[in-house]
């Protein structure tokens, strides 16, 4: 029999279809593209978003949150309570055990805590930015911990959920292994990291919540491999030639042209925002900050050019402690702006006389650029015409975006396109940076905001939230920075093989996955 | 020839000392390069911290110092991956070459042939059909292809792996070298074909042919004299390809030089950076002393 040479094509293709896909893993394995390499696998990286699709399987916090609701759950402290203004008291787990073998005890959790916030341990500058007053951390009893405080801070159960606990072990006896074979307490132990190209864990069977009934979740997979593709287009392409089950953090609009169903959209993972410099004679006006904010199209933006993202009130998400709810976006109004500008410039405020530039960081967010032209236009549309638009690079951005408000010359003039990430769930912290007189980026002053701050900052509970939501309240009336829309996070799933729903608080977590059927 | 190869060497030497002096000016000479390593939210006691702590707020002439005694020592330690950079950089450089040693082992034959066969039969069809191919090859944005085989190989049809290392077995290499490879065919196979072309002008191939010489035996003559401009590019070749191995390496998750370049920039890790530019600043400067060399042996008139 003679092969014509179309049949020698086909059968040396089908040889080498055979011989050249990559053999998957096991069925009971998963396989997820991350989009960003890790720099070192240690337990102070764990808390970033980097990073933390890979860590937080291996790693655990004292505390750790409801995927539904973001609340501060029990994790490896079963209770927590303050004592007083600057002393807590944290009730370790009991029978928790590391990857190493070695036992979790309150002496192990003071000294791995001590290890991450340590300022003078090389490493920990990332983590710094968490940092809240000095802390002390004593045991004082076997599964009682103390943390003593110099100065109240409320958010310190927060604080810990960034700060997961590390083998006092490892650290000890391998310190450079801290820093490339991670050893913690969760549901996955590491296996190999191979850099630029993955990371593997499997299943730990001595997981203390394979046997407690608040450990939220399983650990449903063997086996997990964390591949490296930096680029989207390649996490899309893994998806699709189901190399894995999963793609992490998509660019909106192709994830959901590429992937339609499969493209799940999660809580958003920052809000987009203008900072305004408000002690200049236009942007100072009231009345031309609410026209700005009324020529904004909101929903067109967050549909054409952020893939879907929602119109936003304020600098937090809902699921943010002192968000308040009943604030809605400003409207989509360009006749009540022209009206209001109109009014400014017949009480003689200069508008259109002095220049203001609108200005955003090089890749601050996807499509940043084509927002900013945008707003450009619909500032022009309501009569704002003597405005430059123009991105900037980091080094010439953020002397800009970062001077105090009482440092600010009064005829700089500048809106700042830029975007608040929704890392910490609780308002003050980034409150502390834009709200308040003395923030570090505040372009606006008012002694009302600054004063309910101090109060909300200090408390704890239902005073916290309620002081926190009043805050929320003077800001939005006041009007010093334009909300714009939330952030959107996109992944890729591949429902037909995985159930995944995400979590409130952003974390993509192993132990909430499991095959599909 | 031995003052040649010292001469040829020494220039060398003088062009990596310039490169490693540009390192240092564009790192830490233009702009802060704090501002560049830490994000816009790190606060000014963070700023000063690590200025000092780097050494950035010491006079110019001292930073240089501090300069030299780092890259003697590895090119300090990259701020993002918490380990020493030139190792690091090293690492990946198998990686690199391996790609772009691939992608030249196709592009070198194959343009050799597509350009040959269009020099023997001038303006016919399969001279029009080279052409455009190879005109495909200088235009098309290597982005985009590799996007399109990973799409059509990898998506549609199965047969090879989206990206990755895979140990360096052959099914991983493929995509990514026949997409590298493609920009360098384009630009080498026209080049052969006017170089032959050139040659077949010549007085002597009219003699061969008047001596009734067969066609193949007057190609074997001919591209003899037409290589040591296509030995010069063929080497101009391998300095492109490792250039264009940060776009490649990263479509393809290819864990070179080029990929761990482009993300050291997006982590803003300068020393990763200045250990990344300055490796592969000495590839392609060695590369062209081995192009020099090899020219040398080809054409005996560089030796005189």
């Amino acid at each position: 029999m003679t092969l014509c040479s179309t049949q020698l094509v086909r059968a040396a293709a089908i040889v080498a279809a055979v011989a050249l896909t990559p053999a998957p893993l096991f069925a009971q394995d998963i396989t997820i593209a991350v989009a960003e390499q890790p720099d070192a696998l240690d337990s102070t990286h764990a808390y970033q978003a980097s990073h933390s699709t890979i860590l937080r399987n291996i790693y655990e916090a004292l505390t750790a949150r409801d995927p539904v609701t973001s609340e501060l759950v029990p994790s490896l402290a079963t209770d927590w309570k303050q004592i007083d203004d600057t002393t807590w008291h944290f009730t370790i787990r009991e029978g928790v055990k590391f990857h190493d073998g070695s036992d979790l005890t309150a002496e192990v959790a003071a000294f791995g805590l001590d290890w991450t916030w340590n300022a003078e341990r090389k490493g920990s500058i990332s983590i710094r930015g968490f940092m809240g007053p000095t802390m002390e951390f004593e045991a004082i009893g076997d599964y009682l911990l103390e943390i003593r405080l110099s100065d109240p801070d409320p958010l310190l159960p927060t604080r810990l959920y960034a700060s997961t606990i590390p083998s006092m072990q490892q650290v000890q006896n391998d310190p450079e292994g801290w820093l490339t074979s991670p050893v913690g307490t969760g549901p996955y132990k590491f296996v190999e990291w191979e850099r630029g190209s993955h990371v593997d864990v499997e299943r730990y069977d001595g997981w203390w919540g394979l046997t407690a009934d608040d450990a939220q979740g399983n650990s449903a997979f063997e086996r997990a491999r964390f591949l490296v593709r930096t680029e989207n287009a390649a996490r899309i392409a893994a998806l699709r030639a189901g190399e894995v089950l999963m793609a992490e953090r998509l660019s909106p609009d192709v994830c959901l042209t590429e992937l339609g169903d499969d493209c799940v959209n999660a809580p958003a993972s920052s809000n987009v925002f203008i900072k305004m410099d408000n002690n200049h004679p236009v942007l100072g006006d009231a009345r031309v900050r609410m026209a700005i904010s009324h020529a904004i199209d909101r929903e067109g933006i967050g549909e054409a050019i952020m893939g879907g993202a929602s119109p936003i009130s304020q600098l937090v998400a809902p699921s943010v402690l002192g968000h308040d709810p009943d604030l809605p976006p400003h409207q989509y109004n360009p006749e009540r702006a022209r009206e209001l500008i109109a009014e400014a410039v017949s009480d003689g405020v200069p508008v259109n006389e002095m220049p203001l530039r609108l200005i955003a960081r090089q890749d601050s967010f996807p499509g940043n650029d084509q927002v900013l032209e945008a707003i450009l236009e619909m500032m022009s549309q309501v009569g704002l015409t003597n405005v430059s638009a123009s991105i900037l690079e980091p080094s010439s951005f953020n002397p800009i975006w970062l001077t105090n408000y009482s440092e600010i010359e009064e005829d700089r003039g500048v809106m700042a396109l830029h975007r608040q990430p929704n890392e910490w769930f609780d308002l003050a912290p980034v409150a502390s940076i834009y709200y308040v007189c003395w923030g570090q980026g505040a372009s606006y002053c008012s002694e009302p905001a600054t004063e309910t701050f101090a109060l909300g900052s200090a408390a704890s509970g239902a005073e916290r939230e309620a002081h926190l939501k009043a805050l929320s309240k003077i800001i939005y009336e006041d009007n010093p920075y334009i909300m714009i829309v939330d952030q959107p996070l996109y992944h890729g799933v591949d429902k037909g093989l995985l159930s995944w729903t995400p979590r409130v608080d952003m974390s993509i977590l192993l132990k909430d996955m499991a095959p599909a059927n | 020839m031995t003052w040649y190869l010292l001469s040829r060497a020494q220039q060398s030497v003088l062009v990596i000392l310039a490169a490693f002096v540009l390192v240092f000016v564009i790192g830490s000479v233009i702009g802060d390069p704090v501002d560049l390593m830490l994000p816009p939210e790190a606060s000014d006691a963070v700023r000063d911290q690590l200025r000092r702590s780097l050494g950035f707020d010491q006079p110019l002439h001292i930073q240089f110092l501090n300069f030299i005694i780092r890259v003697a020592n590895g090119f300090g330690e990259s701020i993002w991956q918490s380990t020493p950079a030139l190792p690091l950089v090293l690492s990946r450089l198998p990686a690199t070459l391996y790609l772009a040693g691939c992608a030249l082992l196709i592009a070198v034959p194959a343009s050799l042939a597509l350009g040959g066969w269009a020099a023997l039969r001038p303006s016919s069809m399969a001279d029009r059909v080279i052409n455009i191919f190879s005109l495909g090859g200088v235009s098309i944005v290597d982005f985009w292809l590799g996007l399109m085989l990973v799409l059509i190989f990898s998506v549609q049809l199965g047969w090879l792996p989206t990206g990755g290392y895979g140990g360096g077995s052959v099914a991983y290499i493929i995509l990514p070298a026949v997409t590298m490879a493609y920009r360098s065919i384009g630009r080498l196979a026209q080049f052969t074909r006017s170089a032959l072309l050139d040659e077949y002008a010549k007085p002597y191939v009219m003699t061969l042919r008047a001596k009734g010489m067969s066609e193949r035996r007057i190609f074997l003559h001919t591209i003899k004299n037409a290589a040591i401009p296509i030995v010069t590019l063929s080497g101009d070749e391998m300095a492109s390809l490792i250039n264009g191995a940060i776009v490649v390496e990263s479509v393809f998750s290819w864990p070179g030089i080029g990929s761990l370049l482009l993300q050291a920039i997006g982590q803003r890790d300068l020393f990763l950076i200045e250990a990344a530019v300055f490796v592969m600043t000495v590839i392609i400067i060695l590369v062209n002393l081995l192009i020099d060399i090899t020219y040398a042996y080809l054409d005996p008139k560089v030796r005189l």
